[in-house]
């Protein structure tokens, strides 16, 4: 019956239709000259402000979340992390990198930023140049200008840190163009146009609304506050000018002057909603705006958890975070016990940094909570292998819990991380290198490890005032006005959910505390790769060996009660043999990388590539 | 667009008993959709659609050659083919190149910028007595200067036919029957598809590698080692010629014998035939000259071999027809 109305009705429409079709034929010859509807038509999209807006907003994908390139950025590549090779999808290039033999020929496999900026310059390009004579209320335009001018200067501030000075263009080029031959414009020419951008948005975003996530007239400042910073640094000042670091200093002031407060809540940061109190500009990549591959989701989970984890922090970075009394745990060679601190290495998580506790992911940490269908859960960081093992680490266990109360799974006395539990094939996702610790930043526990459906919490946060308090430590360092550097380092150390104490140390211990701090504080922000090059820092960090982490991490579970999550751990430091080789720093010229090969070829050899890398 | 010219021919002899046929064609396909991009620098941030720019020339030649003879109660029935072609890219739009032979044009589809592999540089004495690219060390490949300039750098690739696909294929039924009893073989095989040979070990989820590799991959126990290191970085990790083999394999594709009962016996039973047969497909491998990389079935190039091959097939029949 019902099978029948449904037949019917088919047969209705497609009545109705043929008859509409005769209808429609017999109309007037405009039929051909419609507007498409299934497509905004070029012209609507730029006289319209809605349709504008949104062309804006697409031009805002050109800013790279942090995980980028690939995932994870190049954090991998510092001395505070390292990527598992193989297995991330720019392995080939960032062991390329560290082996010093990146090209003009393999760049690509690294980052291809310098075609993806171009891309979106082309869009600011269009809109500069569709807006000239527009008649849309120049109120509701200037707000657009100024967050296109704000982008393309975003745009290039990401390609000269990259490459140096790169072809300046601000014309969009047409395929009829007799020839698309440009050059190279300096440093110091790219860098200006950065900051004449700045200037730019600055006026046209002034007594602006900027909701959160938009840019606005402080994003802009803060930029210019960037950099200058960049053009005041080591690797782009090197007669260490002083007027380069008073005009870094005077426009990071005005950011810090804009009236943001430090969040008191660290862990908060990263969480929708954006936290507008110290959040200059940070905006949310979730299902619906396209969070490319998961995020730091997937990809840094940690492997028991069924997820890639190609991401992981050495013990370099471990090792900054100072214990509570504000004493680090080893002497600078990472490998004495500083008598000063009372830290154990038997029991390294006690009395540390409370961010040590949001940001690392150490054996016994937790309980972290799982959100993964069947395998949902609440456990700790289960990186133990069995102290007292029978052979093949066979039954029987010593283990008083013999399944997980939340998914039914056995467990045993090696933990759910460990090799053996890779080894023995209940997790599908390969033990890979592994430093014993995890990234807990940016990550999002509470939603499944990976979908492409669930909005996702975390935000990425592109500018804050705690990151302009360090600039300004930074550049007061350099001017010589220690005292004031203290004090911004100590604000940031004052947040009332971190409350550490004040640093008192000067001269290189100031410039070490300064530096880990500022590691500590904005790592995963894709801060630390360009502040080792912008400080010449490279030697030492970037081609740091051995890379060490917890070498051997063992349970004892003798004596242990039912119930109880831990026996005792026994850790073993030492150097991770998995971990790619990183080779010597090549030299001076490795802190610009190689303009791609082809491109250099499409302009007919008019651009120039970056001494070092041949031709 | 294509425009083809083919010339035919079929001989027939001994009352077509010998037959012979034989093609040749050429092929000229204009406007081929291509993208007009790699002329076109990314710094215009120009990013097309395909267009119809592409040309190309491809030939090729057939031959069929067949025999039929009776002796007796055996029929025996012999046919042999063998399908060559080559094609060139007329026009494309490509990277100006650096150098003559770095062009696209003129080569065939499939072609790739690659190094001019000339050794393994097996002992420090190699390094010195070569023009090496930077950071080569002993296992790596050595790589030729092709402009002279003194280095070795992307100038130095040629564009080489990297082609998966074969240049000719062959093949050869033959059929007998004797009495109640029939056979047909077919053999098949191809020339000129190109493999590479992949000597990657990772240790991720596209883990292991090809024993060949294992064995062969230079290290300071093995200097005289067939193959370079294995993970090299840099210019020593750039595709080169070193690895491509030809592919030239001859199968023994399919077999299939049966047997008819005879007609009396059938009638007595009331059906109208009966026939049993036993059958076999891609039973062996007659010549594989890619066979000691273990890389599976040439037909199915795979650098590590990590692809399904034909499957062998054994079948055991009978046909009953009332």
């Amino acid at each position: 019956m019902k099978n029948k109305i449904f037949k019917n009705s088919i047969v209705r429409k497609a009545y109705l239709l043929f008859l509409s079709g005769i209808i429609f034929t017999s109309c007037s010859e405009d039929l051909l000259d419609v507007q498409p509807l299934d497509a905004i038509s070029e012209d609507n999209v730029f006289t319209d402000p809605v349709f504008l807006q949104n062309y804006v907003y697409n031009v805002y994908h050109g800013m790279r979340p942090h995980w980028s390139p690939g995932t994870g950025g190049y954090i991998g590549l510092t001395d505070i992390a390292v990527a598992a090779p193989d297995t991330h999808d720019r392995a080939n290039g960032l062991r390329q990198y560290l082996e010093g033999n990146i090209t003009p020929d393999n760049i690509t496999q690294l980052t291809n930023i310098w075609a993806e900026e171009y891309d979106y310059i082309r869009r600011a390009n269009i809109f500069f140049e569709k807006v000239e004579d527009s008649q849309i209320d120049p109120q509701i335009l200037n707000r657009m200008k100024g967050e296109v001018h704000f982008l393309r200067g975003w745009m290039y501030f990401e390609l000269i840190r990259t490459f140096g000075g790169v072809p300046l263009i601000t014309k969009s080029f047409n395929l009829n163009d007799e020839s698309f031959e440009v050059s190279r414009n300096s440093y110091e020419e790219c860098a200006q146009f950065v900051l004449d951008e700045c200037e730019l948005a600055i006026g046209l975003l002034d007594g602006a609304s900027a909701p959160a996530g938009k840019i606005s007239k402080d994003a802009a400042m803060g930029l210019k506050a960037r950099m200058l910073l960049y053009m005041a640094s080591p690797l782009n000042n090197p007669s260490d000018d002083e007027s380069k670091w008073q005009a870094a200093a005077d426009a990071t002031k005005a950011v810090i002057d804009l009236g943001y407060t430090l969040h008191p809540n660290h862990e908060e940061l990263f969480l929708q909603p954006v936290k507008t109190d110290e959040t200059i500009f940070g905006r949310s990549f979730t299902a619906g705006t396209s969070i490319p591959d998961w995020g730091y989701n997937y990809d840094y989970w940690p492997s028991g958890f069924d997820a890639r984890q190609r991401l992981m922090p050495t013990q370099n970075f471990i090792n900054m975070f100072q214990l509570a009394n504000g004493e680090y745990p080893y002497l600078s060679d990472g490998i004495t016990v500083n008598p000063a601190s009372g830290y154990n290495d038997q029991n390294p998580n006690e009395d540390r940094d409370p961010r040590y506790y949001s940001y690392i992911i150490y054996p016994g940490a937790g309980p972290v909570s799982i959100i993964d269908g069947s395998k949902s859960t609440e456990r700790l960081y289960e990186y133990w292998e069995d102290a007292n093992p029978n052979a093949n680490n066979l039954p029987p266990y010593q283990n008083p819990n013999k399944v997980d109360p939340f998914n039914n799974q056995e467990l045993f006395d090696f933990g759910r991380d460990s090799k053996t539990y890779w080894v023995k094939g209940m997790t599908p996702f390969h033990w890979r290198v592994q430093t014993g610790y995890t990234f807990r930043k940016l990550l999002d526990f509470g939603g499944p490890r990976a979908s492409y459906d669930y909005d996702y919490s975390q935000l990425t946060v592109f500018m804050r005032l705690a990151e302009f308090y360090l600039n300004y430590a930074e550049i007061q360092i350099a001017l010589g006005n220690e005292e004031l550097a203290r004090e911004y380092i100590n604000l940031v150390r004052q947040r009332p959910s971190v409350n550490m104490p004040d640093i008192t140390s000067s001269g290189a211990d100031l410039v070490r505390d300064y530096r880990n701090e500022r590691a500590i504080e904005l790592h995963l922000e894709d801060t630390r790769f360009w502040d080792l090059m912008r400080w010449k820092a490279a030697p030492g960090n970037v081609d740091l060996d051995p890379i060490r982490g917890l070498s051997s991490v063992t349970m004892d579970w003798t004596g242990v009660q039912e119930g109880d999550l831990l026996g005792t751990l026994n850790y073993k430091y030492g150097e991770i043999e998995e971990v790619d080789p990183r080779f010597e720093w090549p030299g001076d010229y490795y802190y610009l990388f190689p303009i791609p090969r082809e491109e250099i070829q499409r302009s007919n050899n008019n651009i120039e590539q970056n001494p070092g890398y041949g031709d | 667009m294509s425009e083809t010219t083919d010339i035919g021919l079929e001989l027939g002899f001994l009352q077509d008993r010998l037959t012979f046929e034989a093609d040749i064609y050429k092929t000229r396909t204009t406007n081929i959709l291509g993208r007009r991009q790699a002329s076109i620098p990314g710094y215009t941030g120009l990013f097309l659609p395909d267009e119809n720019i592409g040309e190309m020339e491809s030939q090729g030649i057939e031959f069929q050659l067949g025999y039929r003879q009776r002796f007796g109660d055996l029929n025996l029935l012999v046919s042999g083919n063998y399908s060559y072609n080559d094609n060139k890219i007329i026009f494309i739009d490509e990277v100006p190149q650096a150098e003559p032979y770095q062009k696209q044009e003129g080569r065939p589809i499939g072609s790739q910028l690659v190094y001019k592999a000339i050794g393994i540089y097996r002992t420090q004495a190699d390094l010195d007595n070569h023009i090496n690219y930077p950071n080569a060390t002993v296992g790596s490949l050595i790589f030729t200067d092709l402009n002279n300039d003194g280095e070795i750098d992307g100038n130095d690739r040629y564009m080489f036919n990297t082609n998966a696909f074969p240049k000719s294929q062959f093949g050869m039924t033959i059929g007998l029957d004797y009495k109640s009893f029939d056979l047909t073989m077919l053999l098949q095989g191809q020339d000129g598809a190109k493999f590479r040979l992949d000597n990657g070990f990772d240790t991720g989820a596209n883990g292991n590698g090809l024993a060949y590799v294992a064995n062969n991959s230079f290290d300071l126990d093995n200097t005289n080692a067939i193959l370079p290191r294995i993970r090299p970085t840099g210019v020593a990790a750039q595709n080169n010629d070193f690895w491509y083999r030809n592919a030239t394999w001859l199968r023994f594709k399919s077999v299939e014998f049966g047997y008819n009962l005879p007609g009396e016996v059938m009638s007595r039973m009331g059906i109208t035939g009966l026939r049993f047969y036993i059958s076999g497909e891609n039973l062996f491998m007659i010549y594989n000259n890619l066979e000691k990389y273990g890389a599976g079935d040439p037909e199915f190039l795979s650098g590590k071999g990590g692809t399904y091959p034909n499957m062998r097939t054994l079948g055991l029949g009978l046909n009953l027809t009332f």
